[in-house]
Formats: structure tokens, sequence, C-alpha cells
């Protein structure tokens, strides 16, 4: 149901509050009712952009990263761990330096940064406002509608922080908001914005560049993307390979029920030659080691099984639809013909197919599945990728040896190659963008 | 036909002659185990889609009870074309009412399976209204059936259910108010004799109970019978009970026999009855199992799990064991206090829709 664009929807502020916003000097005339919050954020969108690395930022992000830190989801403790205050510092010294190195170049904010955050990963909005904040710039922060606990705990956290009166300045520059998609705040907002960061899946970004904003704003769009892992089988020496592959790996499939982007719905297993290796290697009497790892995938896949049970069963929050998801994204994919097996339908459900087609994707519902495909070596991994790939997280190879292959000219997809476990962990360069760089503009004095 | 349904026919008519509640389950089980086995194998052969799911199964296998015999996901209609008949023996194409978001279910019927699935709803519902053609009268506006664009789910069902009336009168206006000239006309002609009334659980309630309450106008058809489906999941949150349905309708219409019936596009004909205990029963060509939604194994009585259909009658679509997301209980085998035989249970409704939170929805 598409609400004509003409219909004035409704728009909460979610942080800081109203009373807080209106008390903060933006424009306490402006009391009329509905648009109300808009002229509110009108105002915000009308202040002055700040120094870079503030200290007043730089309290406010250490204080953030403690109350993070306290908190017991991963996602938060993950979040409080990249905010914390030595990586802050330490970033606030490169951008020193680097003002110094270069005494022809100044840095500055861009100005108004406009953020449409994503709901499958509920701690996103705050990544990507953290880039804008540091540089000084003025955000307006557009969260998803969808209800989600730790969604909360984060705003309950900034409105804590926001009520601080030594954030006050910090407060009235970045404010977030939830309202109807289809509305015409979109255009409003866009009329202020110097740069849009525009997360989520394709139709939704399509849906938002309608919008027209001015001429020299930056579009920063991220679309619809997945991810995959490489193992190779030939490092794996023993039980405890495997099970601290089995962490690894589920490290960064567990996260927001693997619905992330990043996280991993293909495992490529390079165990090319091994059998044969195993057998010749039985026949002369090798050590039990070798015997026992007869079969590793099956033991890998069987030992994240365990993991996903236990972290089931510590959290209590059963999913009644899931196995039901499962058999479906299952059957689908056997019905192509393509699977050679089921390897393993339990907590997680395993699939091994022997190449990824689009379907397969589309019918790949997260919450613990994977496809598997079996490979002989890295570059044939890269051949089943298309554009839509993100990253890959890697095990048992050198990161040198990857690099060879993905210098081979041809390939279009991958932005982020990094090794198992660590698929989930955001760095300001994503999907082949530098955010520090896009949302600052560099002046030439000569 | 493949050669896999050579004995199909003869099988499948010995259950025809069968009483349709009358058959323990041990014995219908015995009936129904070499049908399922000859329709697994016949669209292992004719359907690819299916063949390729169940590759792991030989050719020869022998299925020897419900508990092991494969099922499909039903969802697997809504993205699939899952046929096993050439394009040209096609005879029409059922698709489930899903709301207009959603991709509708697709079921390929040829003139043989839509023949039996006549035949089979014919036999159950004659167990509850008797075999004469009874005066119809039908809860829905006459648009439903004349649309052409669609063969609807609630066209279809209308339809299957005409065979057992006479004198169609189509209570409710194309925007759900009720034809009062229709309505009066009908009532008058008919009233306290006996009538056949039919229409979505939904509608009924909404456009024609309701709307006959409010007008303060309560019709006289005490020797009605009202038959209706659709699923509760609207009236739930509405908070109306089968035992308040029941009593309102008694209460504006003067109907006291109303049945219920459990049925989905996917499985057309071979429907589920409430009987006058208020329990759901399976006739004699089709059969449930209820499967713990966690580890999808068969659970026994009185445990709430997904509900598994299965039914004798499609050889045009491989749809005779399918596992629904419906959540339902088996209540009990062969001692309904009805009489009637075999399992019988009810539907507490749908598994919760997961959302899958795909990158694409800062819509959301």
């Amino acid at each position: 149901m598409i609400p004509n664009n003409n219909e004035s929807a409704t728009m909460t502020i979610l942080a800081p509050s109203i009373q807080r916003l209106r008390s903060l000097g933006a424009n306490p005339a402006a009391n009329t009712s509905s648009d109300n919050a808009r002229t509110l954020l009108e105002c915000a969108l009308s202040l002055s952009p700040q120094h870079a690395f503030s200290d007043v930022t730089i309290a406010f992000l250490s204080a953030f990263s403690q109350m993070l830190l306290a908190e017991k989801p991963p996602e938060l403790k993950a979040l409080g761990f990249w905010l914390r205050k030595s990586k802050i510092k330490q970033w606030s010294l490169e951008y020193q330096q680097s003002l110094e190195q270069s005494k022809h170049s100044l840095r500055a904010p861009i100005g108004n940064v406009l953020h449409f955050t994503p709901a499958n990963v509920d701690t996103m909005f705050i990544y990507s406002w953290v880039c804008a904040l540091v540089l000084g710039n003025i955000s307006v922060i557009r969260v998803s509608r969808q209800e989600s606990p730790v969604k909360n705990i984060l705003l309950n956290m900034l409105n804590q922080l926001y009520d601080d009166p030594q954030f006050s300045e910090l407060a009235s520059r970045n404010v977030f908001i939830t309202y109807d998609h289809y509305s015409d705040i979109t255009d409003l907002l866009s009329s202020y914005a110097d740069a849009r960061i525009l997360w989520g899946g394709d139709e939704a970004v399509s849906l938002i560049k309608q919008s027209i904003a001015k001429p020299k704003t930056r579009d920063i769009a991220f679309s619809d993307r997945y991810s995959v892992a490489y193992i190779d089988a030939h490092s794996v020496s023993s039980e405890a390979d495997l099970a601290s592959i089995a962490q690894l790996l589920w490290k960064d499939i567990e996260p927001y029920q693997q619905q992330a982007c990043s996280s991993p719905r293909v495992l490529f297993w390079n165990a090319g030659g091994l059998s044969e290796k195993a057998s010749q290697a039985g026949g002369n009497g090798t050590a039990l080691a070798d015997v026992a790892l007869e079969n590793p995938l099956l033991k890998l896949v069987t030992s994240l099984n365990r993991l996903a049970s236990h972290a089931l069963s510590s959290s209590g929050e059963a999913d009644i639809a899931a196995r039901n998801n499962h058999l479906v994204t299952e059957q689908l994919a056997q019905s192509s013909g393509k699977v050679t097996n089921v390897l393993l339908s339990e907590q997680i459900s395993v699939i091994e197919v022997d190449s990824l087609t689009d379907a397969l994707l589309k019918w790949h519902g997260g919450a613990g599945l994977l496809y598997v495909i079996r490979v002989e070596n890295i570059e044939q991994a890269l051949s089943n990728l298309s554009e839509k790939c993100q990253t890959l997280s890697y095990w048992g190879v050198d990161s040198k040896d990857l690099i060879k292959p993905l210098q081979q000219g041809s390939i279009t997809s991958l932005d982020r190659v990094v090794p198992l476990g660590q698929a989930l962990d955001f760095d300001v360069i994503w999907d082949g963008y530098d955010l520090i760089q896009q949302l600052e503009r560099k002046i030439t004095v000569l | 036909m493949s050669s896999f349904l050579d004995n199909y026919d003869s099988a499948f008519n010995a259950l025809l002659d069968e009483d349709v509640f009358n058959l323990p389950q041990s014995e219908k089980e015995r009936l129904l185990m070499p049908l399922l086995t000859q329709l697994h194998h016949h669209h292992a052969s004719q359907c690819q889609e299916y063949g390729n799911i169940f590759s792991q199964y030989l050719q020869s296998s022998q299925f020897d009870s419900l508990s092991t015999f494969p099922f499909l996901a039903v969802r697997l209609f809504k993205h699939l074309d899952l046929s096993s008949i050439h394009a040209e023996n096609k005879f029409k194409t059922l698709y489930s009412s899903g709301t207009t978001s959603q991709t509708p279910a697709k079921v390929v019927l040829d003139k043989a399976t839509s023949a039996r699935q006549s035949k089979v709803l014919v036999k159950i519902l004659q167990g509850f209204i008797g075999k004469a053609r009874l005066p119809m009268l039908i809860i829905d506006s006459p648009e439903v059936i004349n649309s052409k664009t669609q063969y609807s789910a609630r066209g279809a069902g209308i339809q299957g259910l005409s065979f057992f009336g006479r004198d169609h009168t189509y209570a409710l206006n194309p925007d759900m108010s009720i034809n009062w000239n229709a309505l009066n006309t009908f009532c008058e002609k008919y009233q306290d004799k006996p009538v056949l009334v039919f229409g979505f659980t939904f509608m009924v309630w909404q456009h024609w109970v309701l709307q006959l309450s409010r007008s303060k106008y309560p019709l006289s058809l005490s020797k009605g019978v009202l038959i209706h489906s659709g699923g509760w999941k609207k009236l739930e949150a509405q908070k109306v009970s089968n035992a308040v349905f029941k009593a309102s309708v008694k209460e504006v219409t003067g109907i006291s026999k109303v049945h219920n019936f459990y049925g989905m596009a996917e499985q057309v004909g071979s429907i589920f009855v409430e009987c006058e205990q208020g329990h759901l029963h399976t006739p004699v060509f089709a059969d449930i199992q209820i499967r713990n939604p966690y580890t999808l194994d068969v659970e026994g009585k009185n445990t709430t799990g997904m509900i598994q259909v299965i039914s004798t009658l499609p050889t045009s679509y491989p749809g005779h064991s399918i596992l629904t997301e419906d959540l339902g209980t088996l209540l009990g085998v062969d001692d309904c206090a009805c009489g009637r035989k075999g399992k019988y249970f009810s539907v507490e409704g749908r598994l919760p829709k997961t959302e899958i939170r795909g990158c694409s929805d800062t819509q959301q």
C-alpha cells in the first residue's frame, strides 16, 4: 500500500526526547502540533557543524562505550569495543597527523548527513552515525520502525547521555527519528542533506533516491549483498582445529540471525586431493589422528550444530518457525537437482550444492543455514561469486596467498577479505567506500 | 499416467466404496499405504522437482507407515510450478487466495484429479447434510465466481459446494453489504425448511452474522445447515470463539447445525469436517499427522504441532503429502463420541511468520 506522496506521515523523534530538543533552544516558538517535530529538525539542520574529534565528542563516545561494554548482548559489547577510548584516541591522533602532514589541504565536515539505516542489523545505525559524528557533522538518523530490544537499549542510552548538560551541543545536532518511508519527510530532509547514507536493500535505496537532494549532495548507497567463507581443509590437523573453526564460523553466523550482509551464507570447502592422501597414508599405518579426521566437514558442521543448540538452550528463545523455514529452503534447493546432499538438518541446516545460483541465494532465509560447495582451490571459489558478494572470510590460508588470485583482473565481486570470525567487524571502509573520506570536504590552500 | 499408477484407480475406487468415516485407523492405513506409495513413485517419475527432492528414495521403496512417508513443505507450491502432467492435459490451475503482496500457491489440475475432488467432496459432505439437493444460500457476492481473471480458491470452494444445492442465492452485494432483496426472497420461500448455507468463516461472521444482528431482523432458517471454512485468524483477532460463533449464528438465523471444515487449495476435495462434538474428522481418503515444529518428528495425542495433511486424490500435482504451516492437535483415534472412526483433531492457528529480515528492509 503506497499512500499518496503528498500525505504528511507522522514522524517520531526518538533521541533526544522532543522536550529535550525543544529546551536546547531550537525555536521554542514553533509549537504548532504536527509540524512541531519537523520544525525542530529543520532547526537542527540549520546549526553549524563542529570540530572534528572535539573533546566533547571523545568524552561522549567514551561514556557511551562504557555503558555498552556493561551490556550482555554480544552485538552491544562489540559496538562498545569498537568505540573504546583508546581506539577513538588513536583515530583522533591519526586525524591530527594527517592534518600536519598535508600542508596545503584542510579537512572540514561535509555538513548535514542523513542516515537511512537498516532493520536487519540493529546496531548499524550507530556505526553509520559515529563516522559522521567524529568529523563534526550534523546528523539526522532515520531508524527502522521494526521493534528490536537492542535498538531500544541503544536509544535509551543515547537519551540518558543527551540529558547531560555537557553534551547539549551534541544532542541538538544529532537527532534520531523514525517515520514511515513512503512520506514527504524524506523530501524535506533531503533538501537539507549534504550527504545521504543509504543502507538497505536495492528497492529501499531506489525509493529514497527518488527524493531530490541538492545537486552536490553525496549519496553513499549500500545495496543487497551476501557473503561467503572459505576454508582450506589442508590446514586442518586436529580435532581442536575443527572445534576452533566451528567457533569462528559461529561467531560470524550467530548475530542478527545471520541476516547481516556480512554473515557468510556459503561455505567453500577446499579439501581437494585430501581423501586420496588420507587413504594412502592409512594404508601405510599412519597416526591415529588422520584416521579420526575422516570426514572433517561433517565433524565441523556437527560442532557448529552443537554451538547453535547450546546458544539456543542458554537464550531460551527458540524460533518455532525456524525448522520449517530451513525445510523449505532445503526442499527448494533440492528441487533444482543441483544438490548432492543435505549434510545436516537439525539446529542448523547444511546443504551441499555444486554451484551457487541466484535462486539459492534468494531462498536463503538465514537463522543458521549454510550452503556448502566443495572446491579444489581458491580460484574455483572465486569463480562462483557474483558482484553482489561482499565479504569473504577465510581460514587455513595466508592472506598473502589470497592477494594474487584477487588481483587476477576480472574480479567484480568482494569488498572485504577477512579472517574467519571477523566477518561482522565494522570498519569505516565498507562496501568499497571510505566513509570518513565521504563525510568530509578537503579544502586546498596553496 | 505413469506405469506407477497401474493399480491406483482400482485401489482408489475401493476407497470410494468404503463408508467415509467407518474404517478403524489401522485398517485405513493398510489401504492408504499402497496408494500413497504408488502416488509417491508416480510423482517422483513425472514431476522433476519432486523427484529431485526425494531422490534418496529408490524406485522400489515401499512405505509401510505414515510416519516415515515423505512430505513436501507447503510453501513450495508458492515458489515452484509443481506438475506431474503434460501441459496439454492441464484442465485448470487453482490459485490460493493469498493477499496481494504474497505469491499465491499454484495447483495444476487435470480432468481426472478434478473429477476425483468433486466425487470425494460429495461423499464427505453427504455424511453431514444428506443426499438431497437443498436450496442453497451462499454468503458471498456472485462476483467471486464470475471473475474470469483467476480461478481463486474462494471461487473454487463455492463452485465445489454448489453441487449440493439448487436455487443458488447469493446473500451479499459486491460491496459486501447484504443483498436484502435476494435474502428476503430466499428466506420467505424456504422458511423453516431444510436449506444449505455456505460461506467462508470470516465472510459469514463479518458480513452476514454481524450485519444481521445490527439489523435486529433475525431470520428463521431453523432447519438449515451452515457449512463454513477458511480459518479463524481474523475471528480470533476479534476474540470470537467457535462457541460464540455458533451461538450467534443460531441467534440471528435460527441455524443450529453448523459445521466448520479444514481444507486447503493444495488439497481440494479431501476436507476435514467438524462433527457434532466440534472435532475435525479425517475421511477414509485422507489423513493427518501432527509433527513437532522443532524436530519435525511425529507427535502423539494432545500435543500441538504442525499439521501434515495426506490425500490420496492428486495425480496431476505432487500434493498427496504436505506439511502445512498450520498448528493443530490430534485429539483421538477411532473413539470420538460422534461415532466416526479414524483420527480426529483440532486446528489451533498458524505457525508465526518469521520475518525474513534481509538487507532489503530499510523500509520497515
